[in-house]
């Protein structure tokens, strides 16, 4: 089942975010492992969420909890080391001057997956830190 | 609560397994898997190769239970990506399926599968959507209708065409 991480940016009614409303501004492949971590430790919230505006919150959405700015920190170190490991993963498939093609193709791929979550990571963190309008979204 | 992989896993190999019944009733179906059901690649689960009106016939039996079309001869590559969730899709579940379709774009038609309906703003999104490319949701709900018309054949059975043990 693909999932994405994506940056979201939704209109507030009552500080409730409202789904019509919503924007993705950026986006990125979410490995399962990331998702399987962040609820093991308790950083993958449900909140609910307006279908409309006026309407009852009953839509429920898999979100990054941000509430404190560790948890977002958490999650960025969480994902850097997860990168060293694909870096290291990629450099035993080195020896001298020959390259293992295949196995490096695989390690690219994963590689570069891990890079555009991270990208997301760090634009909620380092631009939309406390931006209640802008949440990382799950699904 | 299942683990997220436990879910996707198992929504992914349900569907395969529907759509591989559908398979075996109708002609010409074929249902690849490249991958491991835990790899994201590129937003394709499953990849079909099946009649090019096989969605006008999927569509008929979600809005009437039944369908009478004759599948064509012609096979087209379908997308199909699978969300196991026992929630409605919101708008940026429904915009991050339609933003791979321009990394898919050998592929003909993309269908989204789950979820227990669509929000109007996930609607509003693949409606859109389908002015460029053709774009199918089947929610839960609809693949149960789905299901209901290809039940699971005994293996035993697969090669009788007027049900009678061959």
């Amino acid at each position: 089942m693909s999932q994405k991480l994506m940056l979201v940016k939704y209109e507030l009614e009552g500080d409730i975010p409202v789904d019509e409303s919503s924007e993705n501004l950026r986006s990125a492949h979410a490995p399962d492992e990331l998702i399987d971590w962040a609820a093991e430790n308790e950083l993958l919230s449900e909140i609910k969420i307006k279908e409309s505006a006026g309407e009852v919150a009953d839509i429920p959405v898999s979100i990054i909890n941000d509430s404190e700015d560790r948890y977002l920190e958490s999650i960025l170190q969480y994902v850097e080391s997860t990168l060293i490991r694909c870096i290291e993963d990629a450099y035993s498939h080195i020896s001298g001057s020959l390259l293992i093609s295949k196995e490096l193709d695989n390690n690219f791929e994963v590689l570069h997956l891990w890079l555009e979550v991270r990208k997301v990571i760090k634009e909620k963190k380092e631009e939309y830190c406390n931006n209640c309008n802008i949440k990382l979204v799950v699904g | 609560m299942s683990k997220n992989s436990e879910k996707g896993r198992k929504g992914e190999l349900a569907v395969t397994s529907i759509l591989s019944n559908i398979g075996v009733h109708e002609p010409r179906i074929e249902v690849i898997r490249a991958n491991t059901t835990t790899t994201p690649e590129n937003g394709v689960d499953i990849a079909l190769k099946c009649p090019h009106n096989l969605s006008s016939k999927l569509d008929e039996i979600v809005s009437t239970g039944k369908s009478d079309i004759a599948l064509a001869n012609s096979q087209i590559d379908v997308r199909v990506q699978v969300k196991n969730y026992q929630r409605p899709i919101s708008k940026a579940v429904a915009q991050g399926f339609v933003d791979d379709i321009s990394k898919n774009q050998h592929f003909a038609e993309h269908w989204g599968v789950g979820g227990t309906r669509l929000t109007k703003g996930a609607q509003e999104v693949l409606a859109k959507a389908s002015e460029v490319a053709p774009v199918k949701w089947y929610t839960a709900p609809d693949f149960v209708k789905i299901q209901a018309q290809y039940p699971a054949v005994p293996f035993t059975d697969i090669n009788c065409d007027d049900g009678q043990k061959s």
